[in-house]
């Protein structure tokens, strides 16, 4: 009966231990957060983002510092959805900027032609990508097909930094490839 | 050597590995907060409101860990608590293999190709939590006494 109440204790004292553990981590992350430069705001700042049917929320991910009010305002000239024929129609005009946005493995493997590559990993706001592009350049970005979000991401990304010109070819790579469009193989455009 | 002497033995040189590596395993994420929070968005499991929150407070909760363990102080909380977020991790990682999502794990370090998800990861994971466990059952063993 002894041994039982001592693991029962023993039992109780761990759990509080532990509990306690987990306050020391809260109370010292938020305290470090509050006066770290590169500390970020308690709830994530999004936007809402409707492409189709998707309604998102795009997190902002910037440090508190950096983080402005009006950056939650709905974006200027959001990018938009296009459809496989208009988006064929732009490849044979040569009127867009094809930024395929899956890795570069997948991108090798097999890729719209003219399209270039910019995996969504690599997206960094300190290098922006595109630079030499005015902001109106038109551009359309895709990935694997319509389950995937890289390039909706990569397209709210590409906004965030200037571009006013952006879609997103929903379809992507799995409805491209089978209607027989052009693709090629490769790491070049 | 007694075989208790081994297992303490086994537990101080489990501890310390783990500790370091809790330790190390913070530092980016505290450094790099808003990157963190991207590669728990890219997991796609919480909701968007609560990245930042979690990307401030996991790094913190391996840091007690880390810094518990090398201690020694509370071991059996820390490494019950070790052993919750690893099977957290885990279960996390299984998910994004499961959802074939190519996305970077954020185990040890931020940098983006060198740690995909992977089945490496949860090899690694896997190798962690029986560490954790291990821990616990160690301290489990000794004679009943309550620790300090």
């Amino acid at each position: 009966m002894d041994g039982k109440m001592s693991n029962f204790k023993t039992l109780k004292i761990t759990v509080y231990q532990t509990i306690i553990l987990v306050l020391i981590a809260v109370i010292s992350g938020v305290g470090f957060n509050q006066f770290s430069p590169n500390g970020l705001k308690l709830i994530t700042p999004f936007r809402r983002l409707s492409i189709g049917e998707q309604h998102l929320k795009i997190p902002i991910f910037l440090s508190r510092k950096l983080f402005k009010p009006q950056s939650l305002d709905s974006m200027p000239h959001q990018p938009r959805e296009l459809q496989l024929n208009e988006t064929y129609a732009h490849f044979q005009n040569r009127s867009a900027l094809f930024i395929d946005a899956r890795t570069s493995a997948e991108y090798k493997a097999g890729h719209i032609p003219q399209a270039v590559s910019l995996p969504l990993e690599s997206f960094d706001y300190q290098t922006p990508p595109l630079v030499d592009f005015p902001v109106n350049q038109m551009i359309i970005t895709y990935c694997e097909g319509v389950s995937c979000s890289e390039s909706i991401d990569l397209a709210v990304h590409l906004n965030e930094i200037g571009f006013n010109n952006v879609f997103i070819y929903i379809g992507g790579w799995e409805e491209w490839q089978p209607a027989g469009y052009p693709v090629k193989e490769g790491d070049q455009p | 050597m007694n075989k208790a002497k081994i297992f303490s033995a086994i537990a101080i040189v489990i501890r310390l590995c783990l500790g370091f590596l809790f330790l190390y395993s913070a530092l980016d994420k505290i450094l790099y907060p808003a990157r963190f929070a991207e590669v728990i968005y890219n997991y796609r499991l919480l909701p968007v409101e609560l990245l930042n929150i979690c990307a401030i407070i996991v790094p913190w909760i391996e840091i007690t860990i880390g810094v518990t363990l090398l201690l020694g102080v509370w071991v059996t909380s820390s490494a019950l608590l070790l052993s919750g977020l690893t099977v957290v991790f885990i279960g996390l990682l299984l998910s994004a293999i499961g959802r074939g999502l190519n996305i970077e794990c954020g185990c040890f370090s931020l940098d983006s190709e060198g740690s995909l998800v992977s089945w490496k990861r949860i090899f690694e994971d896997v190798l962690i939590l029986i560490g954790g466990i291990y821990l616990i059952w160690h301290q489990i063993k000794k004679p009943a006494r309550l620790e300090s």
